[in-house]
């Protein structure tokens, strides 16, 4: 195996380092290992077994392991799932509470329904000195749940507008701003018959819930929510319903988006813009290397650009996702987990992850931090385009999706609505329906009282 | 050993894996439906509650009609297209000829076929953008060009129908 000259000397400082350390008397306190590591290697021989969503970023981190490994004696064992299985693989491990995972990586939203088995780590986190104000407000808050943090967001994503420069260009029409930019552009776009749609969105009703990833984004700039403080269903206020129309509007009235919106989910619509059928997409961020990949686009670097999400009613409120990192109550190795955890979050980690574009042999390319420090690092930014600095602009005004148990039921029922919706169907009615239904799921839930 | 026994004992082992892999769970399904449990909230199931599940299934749960009665007319219509079609195939394939042994091996060819690969393949092939089937009605009938298969829930029922029967 090819091994560059900087891994030898990273591999080799980090092994004296450990070595350093563990050998010393006047050192054996969690402190004095890097990443809050403890000395001695107490765990060592143990092996980590982690369940983790497909991604070159986490490729990226199971590639350094051996990293870990040298310092701990800690051996992991990695699991890589595609998105569309977790869930239901998440689901799986924790009904079998057989502890066959150390490790487990979710959606937040999927964190509040499967909480009962995953560990908090409060008490761990103010042991080591480590505090969740490192990461962004929205992407931390994702992490927790009633009061407790359950994990590290080590992936986690800013919703940003991806844009063809070249199109718009050629339109003489500066990059959107507002929603009504975005329509101002489609309407262009539709006038002079260029063989391009305006923007992807993504309709359809899968399962994902993906539906409501820009309509949260109109929902909260209305100054409307989801639900009031008893977790009652409010997105069928007047200024919510509102914000629903013009959301589905964009598609049913204003007709900018590409006509296949109605059946793409977030996948089919990064596709689309992928190969140059449409022009614009609000999408996460990490999307972005994809776009310019020659391997799964057609397009290239000076073709694609990005800007924050558009304003609706002059304000732009984003929605931030995550996917935490948390220990299972099942693993017989909790301790050694936490070690894992530890080393897996450290933000210099982040940052090598997201500049180096070589591990192991192995081409690695990621521009996926979450600790504000690395959003807002020089290097990070220079070696990805200033897309982290864009990112931590679209956080500084951005929410989740509501944290308790019923969440992805509820989900369910208004991502229907907004399909049906799109699909033609009446808006206020449809979101106004769906709004009882799902009160009365909360109800049973205990809820909404 | 007498005939009258081996029989029973013949089939012994078959009624024994039914009983274990079917009725097994039918009868620990029907006393957990019986029981409160929250799998969002504990991996235990609760106390027991009587009835209380299927009052809320029967007359409060938003979805539970609305599953009833799609999965009553996707029985229906599978069953008796796929009953009809295999009918008529069979009819046409009785009176032999040379291509009957290609044409049999090709109709064998959905059997070999996982059903989610089938539906995974038939999500691709009524993909509004690069899908095989939806291009070809569009081409065939261009009023059909704009229809989005996936999205109109009478039209994706159709299409899990088909995708059914063919598989």
């Amino acid at each position: 195996m090819k091994t560059s000259l900087s891994s030898l000397a990273r591999r080799f400082l980090t092994a004296a380092l450990a070595f350093g350390f563990a050998a010393s008397p006047t050192h054996t306190v969690a402190a004095d290992l890097p990443y809050a590591l403890k000395a001695g290697q107490p765990y060592a021989g143990t092996t980590i077994k982690i369940l983790s969503v497909v991604t070159p970023q986490f490729d990226g981190l199971r590639l350094r392991d051996p990293e870990f490994t040298e310092l701990t004696g800690i051996k992991t064992q990695w699991t890589f799932i595609p998105f569309a299985s977790l869930q239901e693989k998440v689901a799986a491990v924790g009904v079998a509470a057989d502890g066959s995972y150390d490790v487990v990586n979710y959606l937040d939203s999927w964190g509040p329904p499967n909480a009962h088995w995953l560990v908090p780590i409060d008490e761990r986190l103010e042991a080591d000195g480590i505090s969740m104000d490192r990461y962004p407000p929205a992407f931390a808050q994702s992490a927790s749940f009633e009061g407790r943090t359950l994990g590290f967001p080590l992936r986690a994503h800013a919703q940003l507008l991806f844009y063809r420069t070249d199109v718009l260009k050629a339109l003489a029409m500066a990059p959107p701003k507002s929603w009504d930019d975005v329509i101002a552009i489609g309407q262009a776009i539709r006038a002079k018959n260029v063989d391009i749609e305006p923007i992807a969105l993504y309709y359809h009703n899968d399962g994902n819930r993906q539906a409501l990833f820009i309509w949260l984004n109109f929902l909260w700039a209305a100054g409307a929510d989801v639900f009031d403080a008893n977790h009652c269903p409010i997105w069928a206020s007047e200024a919510g319903l509102k914000a629903s129309e013009d959301y589905v509007g964009l598609h049913t009235v204003q007709k900018v988006t590409n006509p296949a919106s109605l059946s793409f989910v977030e996948q089919d619509a990064r596709q689309s813009f992928n190969q140059g059928k449409s022009a614009m997409i609000p999408v996460w961020w990490w999307a972005y290397s994809s776009m310019t990949n020659p391997k799964s686009s057609v397009l290239n670097k000076s073709q694609v650009a990005f800007t924050g999400m558009p304003t609706y009613q002059g304000k732009a409120v984003t929605y931030a996702i995550s996917m935490p990192f948390s220990i299972s109550k099942y693993s017989n190795n909790q301790d050694a987990a936490w070690e894992f955890m530890k080393w897996l979050s450290n933000p210099q980690l982040e940052k090598r992850n997201a500049t180096e574009r070589e591990v192991g042999g192995k081409k690695i390319v990621n521009n996926v931090v979450t600790h504000i420090a690395n959003l807002q690092d020089e290097d990070v930014n220079k070696a990805n385009d200033r897309i982290q600095q864009a990112a931590w602009d679209s956080l500084k005004e951005s929410s989740i999706m509501p944290q308790i148990a019923q969440w992805p039921e509820v989900a369910d029922i208004i991502a229907g609505a907004i399909a049906k919706a799109a699909g033609g169907g009446n808006t206020r009615a449809l979101m106004s329906a769906a709004a009882k239904r799902a009160t009365k799921v909360l109800r049973r839930a205990g809820h909404c009282r | 050993m007498k005939d009258r026994y081996l029989k029973y004992l013949l089939v012994a082992p078959a009624v024994l894996v039914v009983f274990a892999t079917a009725v097994v769970p039918l009868i620990d399904s029907l006393q957990l439906s019986l029981r409160s449990w929250k799998l969002s909230r504990s991996n235990e199931p609760g106390p027991y509650v009587g009835f209380e599940n299927y009052e809320w299934a029967l007359f409060e749960a938003p979805d539970m009609w609305n599953a009833v009665w799609v999965t009553s007319m996707y029985t229906v219509a599978t069953v008796a297209l796929t009953a009809l079609l295999a009918l008529a195939l069979a009819m046409l394939l009785v009176r032999g000829g040379r291509l009957r042994v290609t044409v049999q091996t090709l109709l064998i060819l959905p059997f070999a076929m996982s059903p989610a690969l089938v539906g995974v393949s038939f999500r691709f092939m009524f993909n509004p953008e690069f899908g095989l089937f939806d291009a070809f009605f569009g081409l065939l009938f261009p009023p059909l060009a704009q229809i989005a298969w996936l999205s109109k829930p009478h039209l994706a029922f159709a299409v899990c129908v088909l995708a059914d029967v063919w598989g």
